[in-house]
């Protein structure tokens, strides 16, 4: 049965190279939908740990603000973690794994940026 | 399997989700709660040790209480309330699942980190809930990371949903601070459990005890490092005044057993080692060829009755105010050793029992 968190991922990957999206608690890990390949998407759990351990960091070294993406890159692929804003509640993760040879990294987040407050809708 | 036959929770769910059952599972015990099923996937669990979505979302105000009535009462129907708020456009669709999907998790993780009881099963009754339900092995297997992943220097989960963490100095003023670990921060107050934090702010328990770790682990919080053993009884065996006291040394030549039978009830303990005179008493205990289990059960921390004998040194007030304002359903006796057991015998057992079939 498809879930409306399910449903609204499956739009992003209309994206150019995009093959896997996840919604991911970014407190607890818990994956709450995926679309496209959830390999490629990466695991919640870890997903959110790297995300809160790259933020404490950069608190601790003075950044101000919230976390609002990391983008790894390896030859091959891209992952993005992009940090989903709630009105209240704890905040969400949107991981993407995107294929280099096809993906323009920078087109591609922005565009999931732009769409990742559409998810809750 | 019939459900009949279930050894554990785990396996009952599985065996319900085999049979495609619709209804509701009461579990006893401390906190329990209440498990709702529909076609063998499970909506929603109520407990008492953690906040449902109700409360997640009336509390920060996500949906403010007079909505809600209204709400309410243009859909009695609870089980279709959900559809109704999404309808009447207060909630998105994916953000109610989301809603309902954690509080599940996080049911089902309080429900774990307590010492499971017996269930009953019941026909189904009207709940809030969104999307298609949680597979009884995923609910199983992430309750074990959860729990796996909040056993720490403290012991097990159950051990830090007792801690009552207080901030250090200036902890708020760190710059650098996400906001949801400030609003985390303006809680503690070193009167409320992890448990308190989480109904007061209408977040999940288990999310509010990784924060903990997470600000404990930037020392922006603190708690007794003789805390995580606190709410178990000491199984020291008893010491009455003059016997096995460093004045009388001379009985303890003819070995510890006339001792512990002429001391025939354990004495409740707290502090651990905190108190020079308790320390010293235990270490005369160990001399004296006590049982491994007592020399382990010296260093715990007893339940902190008021009316305990044991009280001194000023250590007593702190225990009788301890005591006052333990919640129900979060004190738990036991010896230690049995409580690992339990814990390790809620949901996560099922892993491995729980699928037979």
């Amino acid at each position: 049965m498809t879930t409306a968190v399910d449903a609204s991922l499956v739009r992003l990957l209309d994206s150019p190279g995009v093959t896997g999206v996840a919604l991911v608690d970014a407190v607890t890990g818990l994956t709450y939908g995926v679309a496209g390949n959830a390999e490629e998407a990466g695991d919640g759990a870890e997903c959110a740990e790297l995300a809160a351990l790259i933020a404490e960091r950069l608190g601790r070294a003075g950044a101000e603000g919230e976390l609002e993406s990391v983008i790894m890159t390896s030859t091959r692929r891209h992952q993005v973690l992009l940090a989903v804003a709630r009105p209240v509640g704890d905040p969400l993760l949107l991981t993407a794994g995107m294929d280099r040879e096809r993906a323009n990294l920078a087109l591609a987040t922005r565009s999931l940026a732009d769409r990742a407050a559409e998810v809750l809708a | 399997m019939t459900t009949a036959e279930a050894r554990n929770l785990p396996a009952l769910l599985q065996g319900l989700h085999e049979e495609g059952h619709s209804g509701t599972v009461r579990v006893s015990g401390s906190p329990g709660g209440t498990i709702h099923l529909r076609g063998g996937l499970i909506v929603a669990v109520e407990t008492p040790g953690a906040p449902a979505a109700t409360s997640v979302l009336l509390t920060p105000g996500r949906i403010d209480d007079e909505t809600w009535l209204a709400a309410c009462a243009a859909e009695p129907d609870t089980d279709r309330l959900g559809g109704y708020l999404v309808s009447a456009g207060l909630i998105g669709a994916a953000e109610l699942e989301v809603v309902c999907t954690a509080s599940v998790f996080d049911a089902a993780f309080a429900m774990a980190i307590g010492p499971p009881g017996g269930w009953t099963l019941d026909d189904p009754e009207p709940v809030l809930h969104a999307g298609a339900g949680v597979e009884p092995r995923r609910l199983t297997e992430e309750t074990t990371r959860r729990i796996v992943r909040l056993s720490g220097a403290w012991g097990a989960p159950g051990e830090l949903a007792r801690i009552r963490p207080a901030a250090v100095p200036d902890a708020g003023l760190r710059r650098g601070l996400p906001d949801r670990h400030r609003s985390v921060l303006s809680t503690v107050n070193g009167r409320r459990t992890a448990r308190d934090m989480a109904f007061t702010l209408g977040r999940g328990l288990y999310a509010i005890m990784l924060d903990l770790t997470r600000l404990e682990a930037q020392d922006l919080i603190r708690w007794e490092t003789g805390g995580p053993a606190e709410g178990r009884p000491s199984t020291a065996p008893r010491v009455l005044p003059g016997r096995g006291a460093p004045d009388a040394p001379a009985s303890s030549a003819p070995q510890a057993e006339p001792a512990t039978k002429a001391a025939p009830l354990p004495r409740r303990t707290r502090g651990g080692g905190s108190w020079p005179g308790g320390s010293r008493t235990r270490e005369n205990q160990s001399r004296e060829g006590q049982s491994p289990a007592a020399q382990v059960g010296a260093g715990q921390i007893g339940a902190g009755r008021p009316h305990d004998a044991l009280v001194r040194d000023g250590q007593g007030r702190e225990d009788h105010m301890r005591a006052a304002q333990v919640p129900d359903g979060q004190a738990r006796e036991g010896p230690p050793g049995e409580a690992s057991a339990e814990e390790s015998d809620a949901l996560p057992a099922g892993t491995t029992g729980g699928h037979g079939g």
